[in-house]
């Protein structure tokens, strides 16, 4: 039974690929999340935290962690969404180092952030292979 | 009591020619290969510069550590040696990717009962890149380092082959690099796990014995993760990594026109990464592929990176596995109609 799930969106084209996102929640509401307890969705970094509000998905995807869908993950202990940012320098550039950004973006996901188990952090996109 | 920390190797080995060549040679090239790191922009060729460095830690690490006294080795640190291993082991290590190796190298010369544990640390993980310094290719020097003391071969757990396009010449009788790392991968190394292979070519394109050399690499009874970066494979060749529990392929796995033949050596990893680069999904069609020598039978890890297009070649892996798979990774790097 599935325990680590990891869903990386196009980390490329980012003016594009904010309409991309939903396929990661319709692949959250259609997979067995009894065994599930790490899961992991890499999204682009967007130095507007405002704007993942607008992101078609992005509320579905925070519907599926509402009280009403919570018994869903029974042993989900962790949620990371971590944000990708263009490597090297520039990943300091956009360092969230007074925690706003972050905090705006948990903010924008209300049912995810109170099941206490979501975590939000920028990380480096080079970690991830890149496509044309 | 016996006190032989501090003992200079360097100084204590008998002298040759060809060691004075290295210990000359040694100090100008470290010196040479940071600068060029700090300077050096091309990410490709900084990649390959810096892998140079761990050949260079071979090259000091041999020809100081080889001839060393025979006399009795007494420790005498203050601290227990598992104390002692624990931190060689947490700040040389786990210091990935950076680890500082130099030190490394001073401690295992400065303290003689450390040596042979340093040693174990710093061939560890060896890489080999075409980088050339003095009209000599770090291959060359590491397999005149192996021939001159293959005792280090029992150190290596991690072997990387790295070419950033010149290491390569598809002539026979083969250009000396080639022969060099030829013997290099024929030779036993009984404690080797992993292999990462990052050559930009076609495998088929390789003169017949080099495609042997590796085979015998791949086929080694130890090896449990085989890497393929780059280049081009025929799927056959997937038979070879048939003790490999973990596989990475970011390779283009192609096959001509026609039907693929079954192959009885099959390829049976618990962990599977692809990244598949086609916009057709060619890779993943022809590494899934019923007569393709990898089986999927004991996947529990499962990693895809592709185009979201070509997402639906991988759903019959992931429903085959879908009681088994406990650990699943999908990249879309687009998705189908946007």
């Amino acid at each position: 039974m599935l325990k680590y799930l990891t869903l990386i969106a196009n980390l490329t084209n980012l003016s594009t690929n904010l309409f991309q996102l939903s396929w990661i929640t319709t692949t959250l509401a259609s997979c067995n999340p009894q065994a599930l307890q790490y899961i992991t969705a890499v999204v682009p970094y967007v130095p507007f935290p405002d704007f993942y509000d607008e992101i078609p998905g992005w509320k579905a995807l925070d519907a599926l962690f509402s009280e009403t869908h919570n018994a869903r993950w029974p042993k989900l202990r962790r949620f990371k969404l971590n944000l990708a940012a263009e490597g090297g320098t520039d990943v300091d550039k956009c360092r969230d180092e007074s925690g706003y950004e972050t905090a705006r973006i948990r903010s924008s996901l209300p049912d995810l952030a109170r099941t206490g188990n979501l975590s939000v952090e920028i990380v480096d996109d080079s970690y991830y292979p890149k496509f044309q | 009591m016996t006190v032989n920390v501090v003992e200079d190797l360097v100084v204590s080995r008998p002298s040759t020619d060809n060691d004075s060549l290295y210990e000359r040679r040694a100090p100008d090239l470290y010196e040479d290969l940071t600068v060029s790191i700090r300077s050096s922009t091309d990410n490709s060729s900084l990649y390959e510069r810096r892998a140079a460095v761990d050949v260079y830690g071979s090259l000091l690490a041999s020809t100081q550590f080889a001839f060393a006294s025979t006399e009795p080795i007494i420790w005498n640190l203050p601290l227990p040696q598992d104390i002692m291993y624990l931190i060689i082991d947490t700040y040389f290590l786990h210091n990935f990717p950076d680890p500082d190796l130099n030190t490394l190298y001073n401690l295992a010369r400065t303290a003689r009962c450390l040596t042979s544990y340093c040693r174990s640390v710093i061939y560890r993980k060896i890489t080999l890149t075409g980088y050339t310094r003095h009209d000599e290719t770090m291959v060359e020097i590491f397999a005149r380092i192996l021939s001159g003391t293959p005792e280090i071969a029992h150190y290596i757990h991690d072997l990387r082959i790295i070419d950033a396009g010149s290491m390569f010449q598809f002539s026979v009788p083969l250009p000396e690099v080639e022969q060099s790392l030829k013997y290099i991968i024929t030779q036993e190394f009984p404690n080797l796990r992993r292999v990462e292979v990052n050559i930009p070519v076609s495998w088929t394109l390789l003169p017949a014995s080099l495609t042997h050399a590796f085979e015998v690499l791949f086929q080694a009874r130890t090896i449990k993760e085989v890497a393929i970066l780059r280049g081009r494979i025929p799927p056959v060749f997937l038979q070879e990594f048939r003790t490999a529990d973990s596989v990475d392929i970011r390779a283009l796995v192609s096959y001509p026109d026609g039907p693929m033949p079954h192959s009885d050596n099959t390829c049976q990893p618990t962990t599977l990464t692809i990244v598949d680069n086609t916009p057709d999904g060619e890779t993943t069609k022809n590494l899934l592929h019923h007569n393709s020598p990898l089986r999927i039978h004991r996947l529990t890890g499962f990693r895809f990176h592709g185009l979201g297009t070509i997402l639906d070649l991988i759903n019959p892996t992931i429903k085959a596995r879908q009681d088994f798979l406990t650990s699943l990774t999908i990249h879309a790097a687009s998705v189908k109609g946007e």
